[in-house]
């Protein structure tokens, strides 16, 4: 790992950076002995997640951490909202993919400023890339950061990048039951998206049935059903952005 | 490859404590993982044995241990041992059972020399 910042993953690629990795010592000649540590195992994630909040709150900037499985329209509900909010707000997008920059370039296109992170062979974002993104990202004023993180239901619910709110979208084409079959991922979040309802009269996909598993699995996660690709549905979602800022200007 | 990122992190910390408590090689690792933890022991052990080569923990032995989990219900306050996470209260019925303990990650020690 990393000497000088501790990122372990070699194949990490940020826009904008390269990092050179240590090796460690020559064996020794000791007594053995125990050595307590009661530490988590993620206590460096931690660290910097809660290094990365720090930061966010004293730049006045709302980071949310999008999360779902591949294809569910995370892309083009930020898209959207970037193009409707364009005016209203300054705005910036750290992506997460394994490979290419092409969420990147479509958020550009949009006039945004984005960070690319390829993970390689990562499963997740964590928040010491993050952290590395920050450094590009805030140079500018920034009222909203948008977190695309890595395509993934199951790794990225165990690390923490340090935003204010996590948003997990699902797409009406992918089942009623994903909440309980991955529970953590739900639990961890506090806004529920449904995305595509467009497509509802085309699925035999029950709505409050999902909402009821969502809610089971966190009685407090919030939900909004929209349509990235029409427009449904979507000056709720505004609304909850506005309100989720609000909320952090008066430090909740 | 999850479980193999994880084992890093613990070497890192492995590497740390070698300054702060002055040892030099790492021979056993005693970890804790709950029932809940987001990670299959099995896996762990695994990466455990690939992210050592070469390094302070080289050839090191790991214990894993799996406490119980337990969990304490928001409506009759009892507390239980809970084996699946999202289940009711066995008491009352509530789905009202909030995990206490059994999804951490943790190094409790080490053997070092």
């Amino acid at each position: 790992m990393c000497s000088v910042c501790g990122c372990g993953e070699g194949e990490t690629r940020i826009e904008g950076h390269s990092h050179h990795h240590h090796h460690g010592h020559e064996p020794g000649d000791r007594q053995s002995r125990l050595v307590t540590m009661e530490q988590d195992i993620l206590a460096a994630n931690n660290n910097h997640a809660a290094s990365n909040r720090l930061r966010l709150q004293q730049s006045s900037t709302l980071a949310l951490n999008l999360v779902s499985s591949p294809g569910s329209g995370k892309t083009e509900l930020l898209r959207r909202t970037l193009e409707a909010l364009h005016d209203e707000l300054l705005m910036a997008v750290v992506e997460g993919d394994q490979q290419t920059s092409n969420d990147a370039d479509r958020i550009r296109a949009t006039g945004t400023r984005a960070v690319q992170i390829n993970t390689g062979k990562g499963c997740h974002l964590d928040a010491h890339m993050v952290a590395h993104a920050l450094n590009e990202l805030l140079a500018e004023k920034t009222d909203m950061l948008f977190i695309e993180n890595v395509g993934n239901l199951v790794c990225p619910s165990a690390f923490d990048l340090g935003e204010a709110r996590r948003v997990v979208i699902l797409s009406v084409t992918e089942g009623e039951d994903k909440p309980l079959k991955y529970p953590d991922i739900f639990a961890g979040s506090d806004l529920m998206v449904l995305n595509k309802s467009d497509l509802l009269p085309h699925l035999d996909f029950d709505v409050q049935q999902c909402i009821d598993y969502a809610r089971r699995i966190n009685p407090r996660i919030q939900v909004l059903t929209l349509s990235a690709k029409s427009g449904e549905g979507c000056d709720e979602w505004y609304g909850w952005l506005r309100a989720a800022r609000q909320m952090q200007a008066l430090g909740a | 490859m999850h479980e193999l990122s994880l084992c890093n992190a613990i070497i890192e910390t492995l590497r740390q404590g070698a300054e702060e408590h002055g040892y030099e090689r790492v021979k056993g690792v005693r970890l804790e993982i709950g029932p809940f933890a987001a990670v299959d022991a099995g896996a762990l052990r695994f990466a455990f044995d690939i992210a050592t080569t070469n390094t302070l923990a080289e050839g090191a032995w790991l214990e894993i241990l799996s406490p119980p989990a337990i969990a304490r219900c928001s409506v009759c306050a009892r507390e239980v041992v809970i084996e699946q996470r999202f289940d009711p209260c066995p008491h009352c019925g509530a789905q009202a059972l909030e995990l206490i303990s059994g999804d951490a990650m943790r190094i409790k020690d080490l053997e070092v020399e």
